[in-house]
């Protein structure tokens, strides 16, 4: 089990009407660029209201309240005109009703249709259906489109949304929103070579740092480096661009540099990308702040706000806040509804902290968008395994092994040395920790390395293997090494507190095939004799 | 007379564009009532409104002069100047196109010149800056913010009337060369019976002269500006930077006239806070859209939809689906495909007004039809 990610800032999947929140700007650009009231506007105001006044009559109410948009909700001077449309009793429209309604409120107005809002209570099928009736009327609506897309990858149909995120960008092939959100589309198709074409074939990311943050993001997912890095770097040198157009460019090649090992260069882009970060850019932030060892500096309340769940995350699980980073997990799943990452992260903590039925629930959701990743496989595979419940774990351990039979990854090693461990296999849940740990350690992973001492020693404890003193003691020193808070916090939840609930493993936990891992060639067997669903 | 006291005079005397009340002007007006207010509060702070009247006639007298110029500061003053005088010529030249060309659905000129409101015989510069300029127009009635209350089934006919008048009045401008940029309700005066005519040219444009507004980014009223000047988007020719701003102006008049409401407010309403731009934003905790208009176009779109399907419900029935796709077409938030499709594949790509004309004409015979059934029934 594991929760360990490379992160890149690839394009977000936004809704159309959602905002993306520039956090630098919620007081200063804005307030500076507000309307104000000139003369001629105070001019025109007084002169709808004294003819209103002269003539009370509906239309010349409507002719006061079409100032409202452009005086403040506290103004006064049209509140004589507002109160006149709320008292006729004949049939007002209902927009400009709620225009007075809202004068006299003091609030803003809104139009009464309102179909196109997203609701964020609104189920995935309810919002496929409310897009597909909408589209029956506006089928040119290019937002709408992408909007049913993204529910569609959330429903695990990614050819509908294939079909749909292409539709979008036939009806505006130049949009900066449809254009991120196609190629996020392809990369959760798992398909970054068809992302990067789009980008790569598209004038408009040449020159626009968004896309172009993409394009370097993407590169480096397929092990190219972007053609438009060093463009991309002059761009962030020259300061030409604004903050908020400078924060996912900055924070692309700040993390190519964390990746290269220049850390100090890295952290200065970081910094760049901090003045004016959108929901992506504090993410990466947030995680890359494990790799460089340091808390980023900001404002809390940055990390509080329900749309950087994300970043709110990195931040808890790696100080190894379980109970706060679950939250924010499901916090996440609910901006990205079409993502695996937080799924993963929520059946993880989920476990963790002993409630292996949401971890199993988390992970089948999951599963339902991508059903061969193999993060929440095995992550299933962990809650089934320590869970009474009733699953097919045959079949289970049949799917992952389908995937992972040649050159498993280190947490599938993992996971088939728990197995073995709790069906009593002391020596073979030795060799596979064995090699789960190796691997993880040949790729630098020093934290997963920890990770899966932790979890060998717990399981082996469990198991009764006289040699779990000696495992858990390794553990500890390997969790030392790590100086990582999170690595110490899953030692500690395994030793402590899951030991503190007296968590059984379930009982059934022996397979109906035999199976064997081979070392020598990091392959996993099973016997072919016994039929595997 | 010293400098200081000369001010001190003028302060506080009133403009010679104020005190023509009881004078005989032009070919035997009499100037027998001062507008309660004076037009420059809409329409700039030089001129003032009277209705005259001869033989009985009346009609409505605009006065301008060029004092207001004159007292700038000095650092001012040239420049205030020229704008007077090149707007009183500008509308001048305009008002005189648009009776060459007998355009039948805009105010008529009745005639223009110059009243003299010193007679000094000595004092030849005070003669000159008293001068005053006048235009006088035939009286429009009330506008349609008076006329028309909330839409009932049974006022169809004479809203859409309305409709066809007001795009008859541009389509003429148009032919005319003249796109008029300020087309509001309050600008849509009955003159006789129902029908109406469309009033101040004082924000228009001519094609191939720079007037006075040109240099604006969009002269007419900001509470109905098109979509593209409010993101900063100038089109950079005539027909989609001024044309087509007319043919939304028209649109924007299908949603007054059957829910009271124009197409600019309804689509501040329609659009989240965030996507919009900084001369339509309320609330100031939010950042303003900073995009260009190219990404701002499809939430504009999908805005515009929205809008359409607020309105569709208070459109006649029997006509719903031909109004709705006429103001989508009209209010379409891209300048450069906004107006009849067919037109705008045409050679020359105009926004088509000649088949909106026809639209409305049929609708109101269609309504006029209507109604009678109701009547006969009832009877």
């Amino acid at each position: 089990m594991t929760l360990s990610w490379a992160r890149r800032v690839v394009p977000s999947w936004d809704l159309a009407r959602s905002n993306p929140r520039h956090f630098a700007t919620q007081s200063g650009e804005a307030s500076a660029q507000a309307t104000v009231s000139t003369a001629t506007e105070a001019a025109r105001i007084s002169k709808a209201v004294s003819e209103f006044e002269a003539h009370p009559t509906l239309g010349l109410a409507s002719d006061v309240l079409r100032f409202s948009n452009m005086v403040g909700v506290a103004d006064g001077r049209l509140d004589s005109a507002a109160a006149y449309v709320l008292k006729q009793t004949a049939s007002v429209p209902e927009g400009l009703y709620r225009t007075a309604d809202s004068v006299l409120r003091k609030v803003k107005g809104s139009l009464p249709s309102v179909e196109m809002d997203f609701d964020a209570g609104e189920t995935v099928a309810l919002s496929i259906r409310r897009l597909r009736a909408w589209l029956r009327i506006y089928n040119r609506d290019g937002l709408a489109w992408s909007d049913l897309a993204r529910s569609l990858a959330a429903n695990g149909n990614n050819e509908g949304a294939r079909r749909a995120i292409t539709t979008a960008l036939f009806i505006n092939p130049n949009s900066r929103l449809v254009l991120r959100n196609a190629t996020r589309f392809h990369l959760h198709n798992k398909d970054p070579e068809r992302a990067l074409h789009l980008l790569h074939h598209h004038e408009r990311t040449k020159t626009d740092p968004w896309l172009m943050a993409g394009h370097i993001a993407i590169s480096s997912i397929v092990g190219k480096e972007s053609k438009l890095l060093k463009r991309g770097r002059h761009l962030i040198e020259a300061k030409r661009l604004t903050a908020a157009d400078a924060t996912e460019l900055a924070s692309s090649i700040a993390t190519l540099e964390l990746q290269s090992g220049a850390t100090r260069v890295a952290k200065k882009l970081f910094n760049i990308s901090l003045v004016s970060p959108n929901q992506n850019t504090l993410a990466q932030i947030e995680w890359a702040s494990n790799q460089l060892k340091l808390v980023p500096d900001l404002p809390v309340h940055w990390l509080n706000f329900p749309d950087s769940a994300e970043a709110g995350y990195y931040r808890a699980i790696f100080d190894g806040d379980f109970s706060t980073a679950l939250t924010r997990a499901i916090g996440w799943c609910q901006y990205e509804p079409f993502a695996s990452r937080p799924l993963i992260a929520a059946s993880f903590l989920s476990s963790m902290q002993g409630d292996h039925h949401s971890a199993v629930e988390y992970a089948k959701k999951g599963l339902a968008t991508e059903p061969q990743d193999i993060t929440l496989l095995n992550n299933l595979l962990f809650a089934v395994a320590n869970d009474s419940a009733a699953y097919d774990l045959d079949s289970l351990v049949h799917q992952i092994w389908s995937l992972e039979r040649k050159e498993p990854d280190p947490q599938t090693l993992a996971n088939f040395g728990m197995l073995a461990y709790l069906s009593g296999e002391l020596q073979k849940g030795s060799m596979l920790y064995e090699a789960a740990w190796t691997q993880s350690r040949r790729k630098n992973l020093h934290e997963q390395a920890a990770n899966i001492l932790s979890f060998q020693a717990h399981f082996s404890d469990l198991a009764g293997s006289p040699d779990a003193t000696t495992i858990k003691a390794r553990a500890a020193s390997a969790v030392k090494a790590t100086a990582l808070p999170l690595s110490d916090a899953v030692f500690k939840h395994l030793f402590l507190s899951i030991a503190e609930r007296d968590v059984k493993p379930a009982s059934r936990t022996k397979l109906s095939a035999a199976w064997n891992y081979d070392a020598a060639s990091n392959t996993l067997t099973f016997d072919k004799r016994i039929p595997i669903k | 007379m010293m400098p200081k006291e000369s001010v001190d005079t003028d302060k506080h005397s009133a403009p010679p564009k104020d005190g023509l009340l009881g004078k005989t002007v032009g070919t035997g007006w009499t100037v027998v009532e001062m507008m309660t207010r004076p037009e420059g509060a809409t329409g700039g702070n030089f001129s003032t409104g009277y209705i005259v009247e001869r033989n009985g006639n009346r009609a409505f007298l605009k006065a301008m002069d060029l004092t207001s110029a004159l007292l700038q500061p000095a650092d001012r003053q040239l420049n205030a100047l020229a704008r007077v005088v090149e707007a009183i010529q500008f509308e001048g030249m305009l008002l005189q196109r648009c009776a060459e060309h007998g355009l039948t659905r805009v105010i008529r000129l009745i005639e223009q010149g110059v009243v003299e409101t010193s007679a000094s015989a000595h004092d030849s510069l005070r003669n000159a800056t008293e001068r005053v300029h006048v235009f006088i127009f035939e009286l429009g009635g009330n506008d349609v913010r008076r006329t028309f209350g909330a839409p009932k089934p049974e006022d169809a006919r004479p809203r859409i009337a309305v409709l066809h008048d007001v795009a008859v009045a541009v389509q003429q401008l148009h032919k005319a060369g003249i796109a008029h940029q300020d087309i509001k309700p309050s600008n849509v005066l009955e003159v006789s019976g129902e029908r109406h005519k469309i009033a101040d040219l004082g924000r228009a444009s001519l094609v191939g002269v720079m007037g006075p507004s040109d240099s604006m980014f969009f002269p007419g009223d900001l509470t109905y500006c098109p979509p593209e000047f409010a993101y900063g988007h100038i089109p950079p020719d005539a027909v989609n930077r001024r044309f087509a701003a007319d043919a939304y102006l028209i649109g924007s008049m299908i949603s007054f006239m059957f829910t009271l409401q124009g197409t600019t407010t309804l689509l501040q309403q329609a659009l989240p806070e965030h996507l919009l731009p900084p001369r339509w934003q309320r609330d100031t905790s939010v950042a303003a859209w900073a995009g260009s208009y190219d990404d701002a176009l499809p939430h504009l779109e999908q805005s515009m939809n929205q809008l359409r399907s607020y309105l569709e419900p208070y459109l006649p029935s029997f006509c719903r689906g031909e109004l709705s796709e006429a103001f989508a077409q009209l209010c379409d938030p891209n300048p450069y495909r906004r107006g009849h499709p067919k037109a705008r594949a045409a050679v020359g790509g105009s926004p088509g007004l000649d088949r909106y004309v026809s639209l409305f004409d049929r609708l109101s015979k269609k309504a006029a039809i209507a109604e009678r059934l109701v009547t006969s029934q009832d009877t």
